[in-house]
Order: C-alpha cells, then structure tokens, then sequence
C-alpha cells in the first residue's frame, strides 16, 4: 500500500510495519475476536488467552489515518474494533493479562491503558467503551520500583481526567508520576527493578514528555532535563550504547523522549541513517508494536 | 518448562490463581525468581537479545588473485 517515498526516517521506519500490522488483527466484522491483534490467540489457536498489550497497535493505526487520511475511512472501523475487543477482555476490576490467565497485569493495564486513551484522544471518539474501572485499578495499584510503567500510568490516568472531566484522576496521575521523580536515580536514569536501564529509560521518557507536553508541570520537565543529560553521556555518536550496564539489558532507544535534547537526537539520527540503531523492524511481535507507535509520533511531532 | 510443569501451572492459575491475593503474590515470587534475585546468570529480560548490527562481526575479505600472470598459489592447510 504504502510505496512512495519518505523524506522522514521516523515515517520510513516506523510505516514499514504497517501491512504486517494489518496482518496481526482479525478483520472480520462477523467474528467474535473482531478487533484482536493476537494472531496466535484467533488465528492459530495456540492460545487460550490473548495477549491485550497487542491491542496497543489500535494507537499506531490511528495516527496512519491522520497521517494518511485517504485510508481513515478504512482504519476507524478497525481502531474502534481493536479498542473494544481489549475492553471486553477485560477482568472485571479492569485490569488485563498479559504473560497468564488471571495475571491482572500492572505493566499490560498501564500501557494498553495508555495506548487506548491516547487512540481515543487522536480519535476524537470514545468508542463505546468504559475506561472507569480500569482508571480506579490503576489509580489504587502500584510498582514503584518499574518506573516506564508507572509513568505510562501517570498518562493514562491524566489522559482518562481530561476524556471525563474529573480531577480525581489527574491528581491519580500527579501520585504516579511524583512516585517517579522520587524514585529518579541520582545520576539521573529511572529506576527499573534494581538500577537504572538505558532503553527502559527512554521509554519512560516518552511517556514522561506527554505527560509534561500537556500540564507542564516544571518538576516533570527538570526531571527529564537530568535524564536526558545522563543519556546523552552514555550514548555513542551512533546512538548506540553498552546494554550490558543496564538493569535490563535492553539495546533500543525509544526517540520521542529524546526530541528536545541535542546532541543525544543528533546522534539517534546519525545511528538511524547508518542503520545502527535498532529499529521497529527488529523486534519481534511482541515489542515492534509500540517502537513503531513511537516512531510515528516523533514524526509527527518533529519532521511533519 | 515442560508439558507436565504447563499443566500443572495452568491449573494452579485457574484455581487458586483467580484470587486476586494469590496472583498477587504469586507475580511477587516470579518477579523475584526470573528478575530481580537472579545471580552468575543473566536474568530473564523480555525486552532485550534483539540482533544489533555489532552482532555482525565483519571478516577482511582475502586479497584477490593477482593478475600479473603469476600463479596464485593455495591456502597452506
């Protein structure tokens, strides 16, 4: 579909899923898993739950429609699908599996939470879906010691405030993002488990950077001010860096987050053109899903 | 894991597992286990041993033959 060519790099990569993405989702209005990303679950049949962080793609598609408004009239229906088949999946206090059958997953409720929100934002419609009950499980639960889930919370929280109107969930959002900050660690990376980690860092940036984008509240932004500086001394002018160091070990760079911070976007750049650094396309199933989403909102916030 | 282990998890998970306080401890004890108190190996890390471009190690090619006329001679073994 897509063929011609990109001045962006952010575009380039990040569209390049787009088909296979298509591919991953049940498309047929008629069947009861209309809307569900988890090929293995409707598809093959190999398992018995689906994996709801897949649903998190319902955002990737949406912004193709607004980058590509010729195909919107073709992707709302499978946004709206993909958003209400992840609420129906749902346990009944809200929170999703991700891993196993009654798991009621922080980290798979915090970011599908948050990817639904914003797909709902970018939509401008709500779906027909009930993000009450998942808003109360998140605002009562924690995991302070994994900071990019916290902070995916923080916005989901803030995002759900601003789609009702109700300030109880933005001061639910405040808590979480405050537990961040509180949690930085001195030399300025997030807190993932026992240390700091460079890849999940920048994921928390991209969730941080939102969050700070629409209430900029100033501890936010010289929080991320402290990390970005502490990424940049680690990244190489490649935007590569030592994945051994991390807590996690993970060898990515989420680019959102890194947008305002010069050298450290120069380099990410650099690293992109010289295919150095790793790219949606690398991943695997699992995780291509929000990389690519990432890709595409740094395009559209930088080089549309 | 084997079959057998599936199995058995599978069941403990649709049975003791739906308690909201059994699930909750029972992500603490692999959270621990497969994260946060594994020693001498490295843990267990979803997001990561994804291939980077420093996994291709990049080989010299050899000097190509000469074109003088003169006989390439074998690779001693």
């Amino acid at each position: 579909m897509v063929t011609h060519d990109e001045a962006s790099p952010f575009l380039y990569h990040g569209r390049i899923l787009f088909e296979r993405f298509l591919g991953f989702m049940d498309r047929e209005p008629t069947s009861p898993t209309y809307g569900c990303f988890d090929r293995n679950y409707w598809h093959y049949k190999m398992h018995d739950f689906p994996n709801l962080r897949l649903q998190e793609a319902a955002q990737y598609l949406v912004i193709m429609s607004k980058l590509y408004p010729e195909w919107s009239e073709t992707l709302r229906p499978l946004v709206i699908a993909a958003v209400r088949f992840w609420s129906t999946q749902r346990h009944r206090e809200g929170c999703v599996d991700e891993a196993y059958p009654w798991e009621r997953s922080f980290c798979a409720t915090a970011m599908s939470m948050q990817a639904v929100t914003e797909t709902i934002l970018w939509l401008e419609e709500d779906c027909g879906v009930d993000l009450l009950r998942s808003a109360d499980w998140l605002a009562e639960n924690d995991r302070t010691d994994v900071a990019n889930q916290m902070a995916a919370a923080g916005l989901a929280l803030y995002n759900f405030s601003k789609l009702t109107g109700d300030s109880r969930y933005a001061a639910a959002a405040k808590a979480k993002i405050d537990s961040v900050i509180d949690h930085q660690l001195p030399s300025g990376g997030y807190l993932e488990y026992s240390g700091s980690d460079n890849g999940y860092t920048s994921i928390t940036l991209s969730s941080l950077t939102r969050y700070f984008e629409r209430t900029k509240a100033p501890e936010v932004g010289l929080s991320i001010k402290k990390a970005l500086a502490d990424l940049d001394q680690k990244v190489d002018g490649f935007g590569n860096f030592d994945s051994s160091q991390g807590s996690r070990r993970t060898q990515f760079l989420y680019p959102y987050g890194l947008t305002q911070a010069q050298p450290l976007f120069g380099k990410f750049l650099h690293g992109l053109s010289k295919n150095a650094v790793i790219t949606p396309l690398w991943m695997d199933d699992r995780y291509c899903v929000p990389l690519a989403t990432d890709y595409l909102l740094t395009h559209w916030k930088v080089l549309r | 894991m084997t079959p057998t282990k599936l199995i058995v998890f599978r069941l403990f998970l649709v049975t003791f597992g739906r308690i909201p306080w059994v699930s909750k401890v029972l992500k603490k004890l692999l959270v621990r286990r497969v994260i946060t108190d594994v020693k001498g190996q490295s843990p267990y890390v979803a997001h990561s041993r994804f291939f980077s471009v420093n996994d291709l190690k990049v080989r010299p090619l050899a000097p190509a033959p000469s074109m003088s006329g003169t006989e390439v001679q074998p690779p001693p073994h």
